[in-house]
């Protein structure tokens, strides 16, 4: 669907976004992350021909950005990250400039209607766009990027400014969208990305960091499996007694959070399921097991951890990839033989 | 294009630039019709026609200026218009036409005083067509140089102030012109003449007349068209840059 290679763009002698190559499949979900200034919004304005690059491709459904940009154009929609609202217009007034403008063949009224019902914002139709809340004008950018039917949504820092209930509300537009289209969210919200994207594209200082599947990124960069325990148990005992569990790394005491218990941090080696060994310790002490929490990593930690390592090493190392990540059946099969 | 020209005629309208315009012009234009026409006890109509009319003109073209391309960038607006399957060409005369069809609608109101004349004595009709030709043609010229000036900033006073420079540069071309022909030895003369040829006022002389001049039609819409052109150059430029 989208086919990026080697983009590349420079300000003068800042790159501002360095060698991107990737390539989104149809109907994907995919988050674009990385803090304030990775070169996102550059990313996302080459991606929408909104500005050319300075070296490489963007092919949309087979179409060059550069060489056919009527024709790419027509399957994208595009929500920047400021909504380009005209704050002297109504809201239908917009819907339907931007209906001519993007040369729209559907029936106006029913399609705008439709619109309107999807985004919700059918009831401040008749209102002057600068009247509107940020959630409202949030909507109205997204039904503007909408107006097209384009089978690819390209949202940029969608929620940003919107109160929580408005995240909420956005956020599952977004994934309401996104079961009929291909989505590319770009945000520094690492919980956003988590919720909304099955896939997450990395981005520091313009180099591409990790492309994966979400939850395989956080497998990928999780060494250990890690608990919180809480065990009605004799304190002393506890952590000399878990320590020598085979494939414990660590025990960490976390003190007592009720009466006659104690909560213990255990982390375990990668694909060593701690929990059976830790049970029939505890069995056989007669110790009871009150609460296992699992300790997840968030994409927070996963995110820090990548921009750091991205700073500290050369680019020649490459990027975490979709493969590496998400190995492919064969490989799989080749690694159990 | 057509969606680019209705939305600039709903902007124009919407907000108070084109009443301001129209505003500015129907006063001024009564101001120099009185001046130039009534007080002189005349039906002759080539001297409102002329300088007078032009500093009206550079004022309501320095102010369309604003709006054009300054205002979408500076709101953002551009980030639509440029991601939308439409062609830079479409959206540079999207744009003109949005501004000719104020221009025009200006012009319009001179058919006010062509009214008067006709009530009071006998307006010489060849005179006033010709004008009116010339006076369109001219706006064709000035609002695609306002249009290229607005290209280039999304300062909305910088773009009108610069329209402004531009056009009074253009009128001061003429001055220059002539004290370099008084300087210059004879096989150098070319250089003035050349110069003086820059000033788009110039060539209103015949229309203020009566004489269809097809020279000026051609040299006029050739300016407009090298404007035009270089406007979308500069867009495409900026998406490079």
């Amino acid at each position: 669907m989208i086919e990026v290679t080697g983009l590349t763009k420079r300000y003068g002698k800042k790159t501002a976004v360095d060698n991107l190559t990737f390539t989104i499949r149809r109907g994907e979900i995919v988050g674009f992350l990385g803090p304030n200034g990775a070169g996102k919004s550059t990313t996302m304005n080459m991606l929408t021909g909104y500005i050319a690059p300075t070296v490489g491709t963007v092919y949309v459904n087979g179409y060059n950005m550069m060489d056919a940009p009527e024709k790419a154009k027509e399957y994208v929609g595009y929500l920047p990250e400021i909504p380009p609202l005209y704050m002297d217009m109504t809201v239908d007034e917009y819907l339907n400039f931007v209906f001519g403008l993007k040369k729209c063949k559907f029936p106006r009224k029913e399609h705008l209607n439709e619109i309107c019902e999807v985004v919700r914002i059918g009831h401040v139709r008749h209102r002057m766009v600068r009247n509107l809340s940020k959630g409202y004008r949030q909507r109205v950018g997204l039904a503007q990027a909408l107006i097209n039917d384009p089978r690819i949504l390209i949202l940029d820092e969608p929620t940003v400014g919107l109160d929580p209930k408005e995240i909420v509300e956005i956020r599952n537009l977004i994934l309401k969208l996104g079961q009929t289209r291909t989505v590319i969210l770009s945000s520094h919200v690492l919980s956003e990305i988590q919720a909304i994207c099955e896939r997450v594209i990395i981005v520091n200082e313009g180099h591409l960091v990790a492309d994966a599947l979400t939850e395989d990124l956080a497998r990928s960069t999780t060494a250990n499996s890690r608990y919180v325990v809480r065990l009605a148990a004799p304190e002393d005992q506890v952590v000399p007694v878990l320590s020598q569990i085979p494939g414990m790394l660590r025990v960490e005491m976390k003190g007592s959070m009720e009466p006659g218990t104690v909560d213990v941090l255990i982390e375990a080696e990668k694909d060593v399921d701690i929990r059976r060994a830790l049970f029939e310790e505890c069995a056989k002490r007669g110790w009871y097991i009150l609460v296992i929490t699992p300790v997840g990593v968030s994409l927070e930690d996963i995110f820090l951890q990548l921009v750091d390592e991205s700073k500290s090493t050369e680019p020649a190392d490459g990027p975490l990839t979709l493969d590496e990540a998400n190995p492919s059946e064969e490989t799989k099969e080749d690694d159990a033989q | 294009m057509i969606a680019i020209l209705k939305r600039e005629l709903v902007g124009f309208f919407k907000n108070s630039t084109a009443y301001l315009i129209l505003s500015i012009y129907a006063f001024m234009s009564a101001l120099f019709f009185g001046l130039n026409v009534v007080l002189q006890n005349t039906s002759y109509m080539g001297y409102y026609f002329g300088l007078w009319l032009f500093i009206v003109n550079i004022i309501i073209v320095s102010v369309l200026a604003m709006r054009f391309f300054s205002e979408e960038r500076k709101n953002r607006t551009d980030q639509l218009i440029f991601t939308s399957p439409v062609s830079i060409t479409g959206v540079v005369l999207g744009k003109y036409l949005g501004g000719m069809a104020v221009y025009v609608a200006c012009t319009l109101i001179n058919l006010v005083y062509v009214f008067i004349i006709d009530m009071f004595g006998s307006p010489d009709g060849g005179t006033n067509l010709a004008n009116f030709i010339g006076t369109i043609l001219l706006g064709c010229t000035m609002v695609a140089i306002a249009l290229f000036v607005s290209s280039l900033t999304e300062n909305a006073i910088v773009a009108a102030g610069g329209t402004a420079a531009v056009f009074l540069l253009l009128m001061m071309v003429d001055f220059v012109a002539s004290f370099l022909y008084g300087l210059l030895p004879a096989w150098m003369k070319w250089f003035p003449d050349a110069l003086q040829k820059m000033n788009i006022f110039l060539w209103y002389d015949n229309f203020a007349g009566g004489i269809l001049d097809l020279t000026a039609v051609v040299f006029y819409l050739s300016v407009s068209a090298v404007f035009l052109f270089l406007t979308a150059r500069v867009l495409e430029r900026r998406r490079w840059r």
